[in-house]
C-alpha cells in the first residue's frame, strides 16, 4: 500500500521544470489530475504481495484507545490518512517554490524540492527529503535532509540535515503540520539565523565576512545546481529526479498542464450529476435568482 | 390503389428511371397527365382553377360532389395508375440546372435551392397537385381517399430530390388536405384511426422539413393566412396528438419538438405559439387529465418497497403514459423558446402542480397519500430539464398548501410508520440527490447557517480539517463490541499490524509497501470500499455544489445577518413583531408549564431562567414531536407524555390534584398525539386498520419508567402553580392584564379548538386567531397563568421569540399570514359557551388525561375527534377549507373544457391563468418566505446577551443536577428542551428514524442511513462539521448524529446482551453479506475491465492475479438460518456497523480532498 495518489501523473510530467511558469502549471496540474483515481484500482484487491498471514500476537492488554479514541494508537488507516491530510494540506498551502512528493515505497517518507528566487540563495534548487516518524503525530517533529548539505547556518555540513527542531520544540498534533517544516525550510533561506548553528563556520562567516560568506554561499548552490540531473539519492519511483530541457519529452507535457489549467472543467466533463442552483448569491432565499435561468 | 404504390415505391424507383432521359421522362409525364386529364374533365365540367377553394368553402363541393354521377371504377384506377407513374417521375427528377425552362414562375419561388426540373415546372404551372386533390374529393373523400392522398404526399415528400414545398401549387392542396383531415384528431381517443396514423407521419415529415429548411416555415404561414386561418395550421394540428399513447403520439411529439426548438430560434413561432394556440394549456392540464387516470392506490407487493423503479411503473401503462407525456413537457421546456417555456412552467404549476398534485398529497388515507408520494417521486426522478425540475421543486419547497408547507408535510411523513414514511424516506433520498442548493437550504441549511447550534470553539472550527481521523476513529469505536471489525477486539492487532513502510533510507528490504493487517480480510477489503466510495460520492458532491451560491462555511452566508435582522427594521415592524411574539410565546406557555419551576429558590432572577425554559419546553415540545417512534430511548418517548402530561395538569392543576394516569391512558395519549402530528390527511372513518397499527406501535413503546416520569412531571406541574400563585400578587401593568386576557382566551380557545375542528389550522394561522381574540376577549378575566406571562414578559421575550417561532413555524403549525379567514370558530361563540366547553373539557381532563393532548401542539389542533368522547366530537363545527373564488377567466374554461373532453372532472380551485400570475405567485410565497425567516431570526442575540443566556442554562442545568433521582429523568428532558438551536426538522427527523434502527425494516434503514450517507457526503463545512461532530458535548445540547449512534450503539449492546446467541448469528449473517458483496464487486470489476486490469505493476507477480480469479460461488460462506422475527434485527445490527464504516470512511476521505475549501 502505498501513497501516491497526487503524483502518479506528475511523475512523469515533473521532472525538469525551472521557469516559474511551469512550476505553476505543474501545481495545478497535480490538482486537476485525475488524482486518486488509480488509488482506488491498486487497492480493490488489496492482498498486498507480502500479506504472508501474520499470527496475532497475544493481547497487549487493554486497549490503547482513550476515550475519544485516538490518542495513541492509530490503526493503518489513521496514520495514512493522516499523511495524506497532511499532504493535502501542503497542496493548499501553494507554498512558493516548494514541491513535495511521497515516496511510492513509504508514505512516511517525503521527497522534495526548493527553488530558491532571490536573496543571497537565488537561483539555488536543493533536493531534500523530509522523514516522518512512524508514531506520527505524536512523535517528533519530521526530519527534513538536503540531499546535499548546503552551505547554510542551520544546515548539518555533514549530514545535510536542516535544524528544525529549533521552530518546532515540542511538535503539537492539531497545531503543527508538515506544511510549516516546508515553509521553514524556504523561510532560513531568506532570513539567515545564525543562532546556535549546525555549521559554526558559516554562522561565523556570516557574523563575521558576509562578503566571504556569499561566496560560499554561491559556490554551494553552484554546486547544488551541478548535480540536479544527478539520479536522485534514493532509488524510489517517485523520487524527483531532473533531466535536461527535452523538447520530444517535454514540450508535450508541458502542452498538456497548459490546457489543464485553461480547461480545468473538461476534466470531469459528462461524468455526473451537476448540482442546481436557483439561490441568488448573497441571499439565503430558495429561487431567488431573478427569473432563475436554470444551470445547465 | 395508392396505397400498393406507396408500398411499392421503393423497390419500382430503384427498377426504373435510373440514367433515363430527362427529356424522355417529361414527355412520358407529359403524356400521361393528358389522359388524366382527360378523365378528370369528362366528369368535372365546371373546371376551374378556383374550383378548390369551393371546397374549403364548405358548400361547392359536396353538392358539386352529388349533382354529378358516381365514377367508373376502371376510370378511377386508370388515373390511379397514370398518377402512380407520374409521381415516380417526380420523384426521380433532379433538380433543374439553372437554365431552360426557367421562366417568369421563378418570381413566384421565394427560396428555392435551385431552379425547377421540368416535371416540377409543369406539375406547378398545370397545378397538378391540386387537380388530384380536387378528384379525390369528386370521388367522395373516403377515408380511404384521405389516406391516399396523405401518402401520396408522404412519399413525395420523402422521396422527392427536389424541394417541393416552395411551390404554393403544391403547398396549397397540401395544406387542403391536412385541413380537411382536422377533424380526425378530435374524435376517436383510443388507438388512432388509420387516417390519424398517416396524417401524424406526414406531420411529422412536414415538421422535418421545416426544420431542414425554415424558408419552408415563411410558406406555411402565407398559406395559412391565404386561407382566412390565422393559424399555424400543421402546429395546430399537431395538439390533439399531443398526449395521444403509442407511437401516433410519440410520432406527432417528435413533431411538435422539432417546431419547438424551430420556435427557439424564429421569434414570430415562439409568438404564434404563445399567443394564439392552445399548446401550453394543453400541455399541462394534459398532465392533470392523464394523472386523474393513475391508480389512486398502488399495491404493494412487499412491505420494502418504496419507490416506483422502471420495473415497478412499467407495468402500470397510465403510469407510461403520464411519465411520457411529463417527458414530452420536459423536453418542450429543454427546446422551445423561453416565451413557451415560462408559459408552458406556469401552466404546469398552476395547472397541474398546485390544483392537482397539492390536493393528492393531502388525500384522506394513508394509503393514496403514500401513492402520491411515491408519483411525485417518480416525477422528479423523471424530469431531466432544470427548469421544469424548478417548478416541480418550487412546488414541494415553497408551495404552502392549506397553509402548511408541502415540504414540511412531507418532512413530517417521514415519521410516520406505514409505508408512507417508507416511500417518504425515498422521496428525500431523491430530493437530496439532486445537489440542489435551494431544497438543502430549505432543508438543512437554513437551520444551521445561524450556527446557534455550535458552540463557540465549534463555531471557530468549521472548517478545520479532521487531520487525524479522529472522527473515523470515534464512528468505528462504536462497532458492536464482539463484531469482527470492532476495534476493541481489533485492538491487539492494531499493534501488530504494521505498516510495511520502510523507515527511513532503509529501503533495501522489500520493492514493495504494504499492511499486514491481523484482522478479518472481508472487512478490510470492504473498509477499502467504503473508502473508494466515499472519495467518490465526495468528488460527486463537490463538483455538483460547484455552482452553489455560496459556501455554507459558517462564513458565508455570515450568521450574523440571518439573526439580526431586527434591529435595523422600523419601529412599526418591530412592534408588531414584539405583538406575534407575545401572543405566540404566550401561547407555548399556557400549553406547557415549566417543568423546573420547582427551583429551590424562587427568586426572581431564578424565575425569569425558569419562564424561558418554560416556553422553551413548550416550543420544544413541537419540535421534537417527531420523536415520538423513538421508544427505544425512554427519554425520548417519555419527553412527549411527560410534556403532555404538563399541558394538562397545569390546566387542571387548581382544581383537582393529579391522579396517576393508568397505563392505558398513556397508551392512548401516544395514539392520540400520534394522530395528531399526523393525522391532518387522516379521516377517522378510513383510518380504522391504521390505527390499529397505530395501536401497536404505541402499545410497544409503553413503559413503566413513562408513567413514572409523568407522575413526577405532575407533581411538579402542580408545584409550579402554587408557586405562580404566589407570584401573582406582584403588581401587574395594564399590558399584563391585555395580556393575560388573551391569555385566558387562548386556553379556552385551545380548549375550544379541540371540539370545534379539526382543521382550525388549516383554515386559519394561529396568529389571526390569536388577534381575534386579542379584539375580543378584552373582558375577559385573569387566569391563573398570569405569573408567568409576566415573567415572559419581563425578560423571556427574546427566547420565546426563537423558540416559539421556529417550532411552529417549520412544524406543525403555519403561521402564515394567510388571506383566508382564519376566525371561524372564534366569530361565533360567545363567552358563556366558552366557559361551558372548557369546563366540561376540563372537567374531562381529570378523569381522561388522554384530552390533555389535544393542546399538545399549540395551535396545531387537528386533532382526532376523540371516540370516547362523542361529544367533543359533535360539536365539530363544519369547518369546511374556505372555497377560493374561481377565477372565470379564459384558461379556466379552456381548462374546464379540456379536462372534461379528457373525461375528467376539473378541479379548479386555485387555477391563476398566466405566467406572471404565477411568478407573482411565486414571489409572494417567497417573500412570505423571507418575512417568517426574518421574524424567526429576529431574536438577534447579541454576544453579551447569549452569554447570560448560556449562564442562565448552565445555572438550570447545575440545579438539575441537584435534583433528585427521581427528577433526573425529566430534568434530563428539560435541558434537551433546551434545544431551541434547531437544526431543523429535516436532520430531526431523520436522526429519530436512525435511533429507532432496531425496530425499523430493512427497507427503511437502508435509506436512512443512505440519506444520511450522502448528506455526509456533501462538501458544505456548516453540513460536514455538524454530521461529522463527534463532539459529545455539542452545544445547547443539539443532537447530533454522533449521539444517536451512541444510543443505538448502547441500544445494540443492551439487546445482545439478553440473547447471548445473537453476536453468532449475526457475525455468520455478516460474513455470508460481507463475502457476497465481495463476489459481485469482483465481478462487476471484471466485467466492467474485461478481466483486464491492471492493479498495480509492482504487484504483478501473480499472487495479485491468483487473488483476483473468482471466488467459486460455493466458497460463499452459506447464509446463517435467521429466524424470520429476527431478520430485520440482525440486518439492522449489521447495517449498523457498516453504516459506522461508511461515516467513517466518508470521514476519512473529506480530510483528504483536496477540493474541500482550504484552510485559514
Amino acid at each position: 500500500m502505498n501513497l501516491n495518489p497526487f503524483w502518479s501523473m506528475s511523475a512523469n510530467t515533473s521532472r525538469k521544470q525551472r521557469s516559474d511558469v511551469e512550476e505553476q502549471s505543474g501545481h495545478r496540474e497535480q490538482r486537476a489530475s485525475p488524482a486518486r483515481l488509480p488509488f482506488g484500482k491498486k487497492q480493490l484487491p488489496p492482498i498486498p504481495k507480502n500479506a504472508a498471514p501474520i499470527t496475532k500476537p497475544a493481547s497487549t492488554g487493554t486497549p490503547a484507545q482513550s476515550a475519544n479514541g485516538t490518542h495513541a494508537s492509530y490503526g493503518p488507516f489513521y496514520l495514512e490518512y493522516s499523511l495524506l491530510a497532511e499532504f493535502t494540506l501542503v497542496i493548499k498551502q501553494k507554498l512558493p517554490g516548494i514541491y513535495v512528493q511521497p515516496s511510492y515505497k513509504s508514505a512516511l517518507m517525503w521527497f522534495g524540492v526548493i527553488f530558491i528566487r532571490h536573496g543571497l540563495y537565488q537561483d539555488g534548487v536543493f533536493k531534500f527529503t523530509v522523514y516522518i516518524p512512524d508514531n506520527y503525530p505524536d512523535g517528533e517533529c519530521p526530519k527534513l535532509v538536503f540531499d546535499i548539505p548546503v552551505f547554510h547556518p542551520l544546515v548539518d555540513p555533514v549530514s545535510g540535515e536542516l535544524d528544525v527542531r529549533r521552530a518546532f520544540n515540542k511538535w503539537r498534533r492539531n497545531h503543527n503540520h508538515i506544511w510549516q517544516v516546508l515553509m521553514y525550510a524556504r523561510t532560513v533561506f531568506y532570513k539567515i539565523n545564525t543562532t546556535e548553528p549546525l555549521n559554526p563556520e558559516a554562522a561565523v562567516l556570516y557574523e563575521k565576512d558576509v562578503q566571504l560568506f556569499k561566496s560560499k554561499v554561491v559556490d554551494s548552490v553552484k554546486l547544488c545546481n551541478s548535480h540536479l540531473f544527478d539520479q536522485p539519492k534514493i532509488d524510489d519511483a517517485y523520487a524527483i529526479s531532473f533531466s535536461p530541457w527535452n523538447p520530444a519529452v517535454h514540450e508535450e507535457a508541458k502542452e498538456r498542464m497548459f490546457t489543464y489549467k485553461r480547461r480545468p472543467e473538461d476534466h470531469h466533463k459528462g461524468t455526473q450529476v451537476s448540482g442546481l442552483s436557483w439561490v441568488k448569491p448573497g441571499s439565503t432565499q430558495p429561487f431567488s435568482k431573478d427569473e432563475s435561468p436554470p444551470q445547465s | 390503389m395508392m396505397a400498393s404504390v406507396v408500398a411499392g415505391g421503393h423497390r419500382k424507383k430503384s427498377l426504373t428511371l435510373r440514367g433515363v432521359d430527362p427529356e424522355t421522362c417529361m414527355i412520358v409525364f407529359k403524356n400521361h397527365w393528358a389522359q388524366v386529364v382527360k378523365i378528370l374533365e369528362k366528369h368535372e365540367p365546371g373546371r376551374s382553377g378556383t374550383s378548390a377553394l369551393s371546397f374549403l368553402s364548405g358548400h361547392a363541393s359536396g353538392s358539386g360532389a352529388l349533382r354529378l354521377g358516381p365514377i367508373p371504377a376502371d376510370e378511377a384506377s386508370a388515373v390511379q395508375n397514370y398518377v402512380e407513374h407520374m409521381l415516380f417521375l417526380l420523384m426521380e427528377e433532379e433538380m433543374g440546372q439553372g437554365n431552360g425552362f426557367e421562366t417568369q414562375l421563378n418570381s413566384r419561388m421565394l427560396h428555392a435551392g435551385g431552379a425547377m426540373g421540368p416535371i416540377l415546372e409543369f406539375v406547378v404551372v398545370e397545378g397538378v397537385m391540386e387537380r388530384l386533390f380536387l378528384w379525390s374529393l369528386r370521388r367522395q373523400f373516403t377515408e380511404d381517399m384521405k389516406l391516399e392522398q396523405l401518402r401520396m404526399y408522404q412519399m413525395l415528400l420523402s422521396q422527392a430530390r427536389q424541394p417541393l414545398l416552395h411551390h404554393k401549387p403544391v403547398l396549397r392542396p397540401l395544406m387542403m388536405l391536412l385541413a380537411s383531415c382536422a377533424g380526425a384528431g378530435g374524435g376517436t381517443d383510443s388507438g388512432g384511426s388509420v387516417v390519424e396514423v398517416e396524417l401524424v407521419l406526414l406531420l411529422n415529415q412536414l415538421c422535418v422539413a421545416l426544420v431542414k429548411d425554415p424558408s419552408v416555415l415563411e410558406l406555411f404561414f402565407h398559406t395559412s393566412e391565404d386561407q382566412g386561418a390565422a393559424n399555424f395550421l400543421l402546429f395546430s394540428l399537431l395538439i390533439p396528438y399531443t398526449h395521444r399513447q403509442g407511437s401516433v403520439g410519440q410520432q406527432a411529439r417528435d413533431a411538435l419538438l422539432l417546431i419547438m426548438s424551430l420556435s427557439a430560434s424564429d421569434p414570430r413561432v415562439a409568438q404564434h405559439i404563445a399567443q394564439n394556440t392552445y399548446f401550453c394549456p394543453v400541455l399541462a392540464t394534459g398532465l392533470s387529465g392523464l394523472y386523474s387516470s393513475l391508480p389512486a392506490r398502488l399495491h404493494v407487493y412487499s412491505e420494502d418497497w418504496h419507490c416506483l423503479d422502471r420495473a415497478d411503473w412499467q407495468q402500470v401503462p397510465a403510469l407510461v403514459h403520464f411519465l411520457h407525456s411529463l417527458d414530452f413537457c420536459s423536453a418542450v421546456t429543454k427546446v422551445a423558446h423561453p416565451s413557451i417555456r415560462s408559459q408552458l412552467l406556469g401552466y404546469i404549476y398552476n395547472g397541474f402542480l398546485v390544483p392537482v398534485l397539492a390536493p393528492a398529497l393531502h388525500k384522506l388515507t394513508v394509503e393514496e397519500v403514500m401513492t402520491t408520494t411515491a408519483y411525485l417521486d417518480l416525477f422528479l426522478r423523471s424530469i431531466s430539464e432544470p427548469a421544469l425540475l424548478q417548478s416541480f421543486l418550487s412546488f414541494v419547497l415553497l408551495h404552502t398548501h392549506d397553509n402548511v408547507h408541502i415540504l414540511d408535510t412531507l418532512v413530517s411523513r417521514v415519521n410516520t410508520p406505514f409505508q408512507l414514511g417508507t416511500v417518504s424516506l425515498a422521496l428525500f433520498r431523491t430530493l437530496i440527490g439532486f445537489f440542489c442548493e435551494d431544497v438543502m437550504l430549505q432543508l438543512v441549511f437554513r437551520y444551521l447557517i445561524p450556527c446557534s447550534h455550535l458552540s463557540r470553539k465549534q463555531r471557530s472550527s468549521i472548517k478545520q480539517t479532521d487531520c487525524y481521523s479522529s472522527s473515523a476513529a470515534s464512528f468505528l469505536l462504536l462497532l458492536p463490541s464482539w463484531c469482527p471489525g470492532n476495534l476493541h477486539s481489533m485492538n491487539a492487532d492494531l499493534h501488530s499490524e504494521h505498516i510495511h513502510w520502510p523507515k527511513g533510507a532503509d529501503l533495501s528490504v522489500s520493492d514493495s509497501v504494504g499492511y499486514c493487517r491481523g484482522s478479518d480480510f472481508l472487512m478490510d477489503v470492504n473498509y477499502l470500499h467504503y473508502l473508494w466510495d466515499a472519495q467518490q460520492a465526495i468528488s460527486i458532491s463537490h463538483r455538483a455544489c460547484r455552482f452553489w451560491s455560496s459556501p455554507y462555511d459558517g462564513i458565508d452566508p455570515p450568521p450574523q445577518e440571518n439573526r439580526s435582522d431586527t434591529p435595523r427594521d422600523d419601529i412599526e415592524d418591530e412592534e408588531e413583531i414584539v405583538r406575534r411574539v407575545e401572543s405566540d410565546s404566550i401561547c407555548s406557555l399556557v400549553i406547557t408549564p415549566p417543568p423546573s419551576v420547582l427551583s429551590p429558590t424562587p427568586s426572581s432572577s431564578d424565575t425569569v431562567s425558569t419562564g424561558n425554559q418554560a416556553g422553551r419546553a413548550g416550543s420544544a415540545l413541537e419540535l421534537e414531536w417527531d420523536d415520538i417512534f423513538a421508544d427505544d430511548d425512554p427519554s425520548l418517548s417519555a419527553f412527549i407524555n411527560t410534556a403532555v402530561a404538563n399541558a394538562g395538569v397545569a390546566m387542571e392543576g387548581e382544581r383537582c390534584t393529579a391522579t396517576p394516569l393508568p397505563p392505558r391512558h398513556i397508551q392512548e395519549m401516544q395514539r392520540t398525539a400520534t394522530k395528531l402530528v399526523h393525522g391532518s390527511y387522516v379521516e377517522e372513518s378510513e383510518f380504522e386498520d391504521d390505527v390499529l397499527v397505530y395501536d401497536l406501535v404505541a402499545q410497544r413503546e409503553t413503559k413503566a419508567a413513562i408513567l413514572e416520569r409523568i407522575m413526577a412531571a405532575n407533581r411538579r406541574a402542580r408545584g409550579s402553580i402554587s408557586n405562580s400563585q404566589r407570584m401573582s400578587t406582584a403588581a401587574t401593568t395594564t399590558t399584563l392584564t391585555s395580556m393575560l386576557t388573551t391569555t385566558g382566551r387562548t386556553v379556552m380557545e385551545t380548549v375550544n379548538s379541540i371540539m370545534s375542528t379539526r382543521r382550525m389550522s388549516e383554515d386559519g394561522g394561529k396568529e389571526e386567531r390569536v388577534k381575534e381574540v386579542r379584539r375580543s376577549s378584552e373582558d375577559f378575566g385573569r387566569r391563573k397563568e398570569e405569573d408567568e406571562i409576566k415573567r415572559i414578559d419581563a425578560q423571556g421575550e427574546r427566547q420565546f421569540f426563537t423558540n416559539g417561532f421556529n417550532a411552529k413555524n417549520y412544524i406543525i403549525d403555519e403561521c402564515d399570514d394567510s388571506d383566508e379567514d382564519g376566525d371561524l370558530f372564534n366569530q361565533n361563540c360567545n363567552l358563556s359557551d366558552f366557559t361551558n366547553t372548557a369546563n366540561h373539557t376540563l372537567h374531562e381532563h381529570n378523569t381522561h388525561p388522554t384530552q390533555c393532548l389535544v393542546t399538545l401542539p399549540n395551535g396545531h389542533s387537528e386533532s382526532e375527534p376523540s371516540l370516547s368522547h362523542p361529544s367533543v366530537a359533535d360539536a365539530k363545527a363544519p369547518n369546511l377549507p374556505g372555497n377560493k373564488v374561481a377565477n372565470n377567466d379564459d384558461f379556466l374554461s379552456r381548462y374546464h373544457e379540456l379536462m372534461l373532453s379528457l373525461g375528467v372532472e376539473p378541479d379548479c380551485d386555485d387555477i391563476t391563468n398566466d405566467i406572471s400570475t404565477f411568478r407573482r405567485r411565486v414571489r409572494a410565497l417567497r417573500q412570505r418566505l423571507e418575512e417568517e425567516e426574518e421574524f424567526a431570526f429576529s431574536s438577534s442575540w447579541e454576544d453579551g446577551e447569549d452569554e447570560e443566556e448560556e449562564e442562565a442554562m448552565d445555572e438550570v442545568e447545575e440545579e438539575e443536577e441537584e435534583e433528585g433521582e427521581e427528577r433526573t429523568s425529566s430534568s434530563k428532558k428539560g435541558s434537551r428542551r433546551h434545544a431551541v438551536p434547531f437544526t431543523g426538522p429535516f436532520i430531526s427527523v431523520l436522526l429519530s428514524r436512525l435511533e429507532n434502527l432496531l425496530e425499523n425494516s430493512i427497507a427503511v434503514n437502508l435509506l436512512v442511513t443512505g440519506i444520511l450517507a450522502q448528506l455526509v457526503s456533501y462538501p458544505q463545512p456548516l453540513l460536514r462539521s455538524f454530521l461529522l461532530s463527534t463532539d459529545t458535548h455539542s452545544q445547547h445540547n443539539v443532537r447530533t448524529l454522533y449521539q444517536v449512534l451512541v444510543s443505538v450503539h448502547d441500544q445494540i449492546e443492551r439487546y445482545v446482551a439478553a440473547r447471548p446467541d445473537y453476536p453468532g448469528l449475526v457475525t455468520q449473517a455478516w460474513r455470508f453479506l460481507l463475502a457476497k458483496d465481495q463476489d459481485s464487486k469482483f465481478r462487476e470489476c471484471l466485467q466492467s475491465q474485461g478481466r483486464d486490469i491492471i492493479l498495480d505493476p509492482s504487484l504483478a507477480n501473480g499472487s495479485v492475479r491468483n487473488a483476483l480469479a473468482l471466488p467459486p460461488l460455493a466458497v460463499l460462506p452459506p447464509c446463517p438460518h435467521i429466524p424470520p422475527h429476527a431478520k430485520s434485527r440482525v440486518f439492522a445490527i449489521v447495517l449498523f456497523a457498516e453504516f459506522l464504516k461508511e461515516l467513517a470512511a466518508i470521514a476519512q476521505e473529506h480530510s483528504i480532498t483536496l477540493d474541500s475549501s482550504t484552510e485559514d
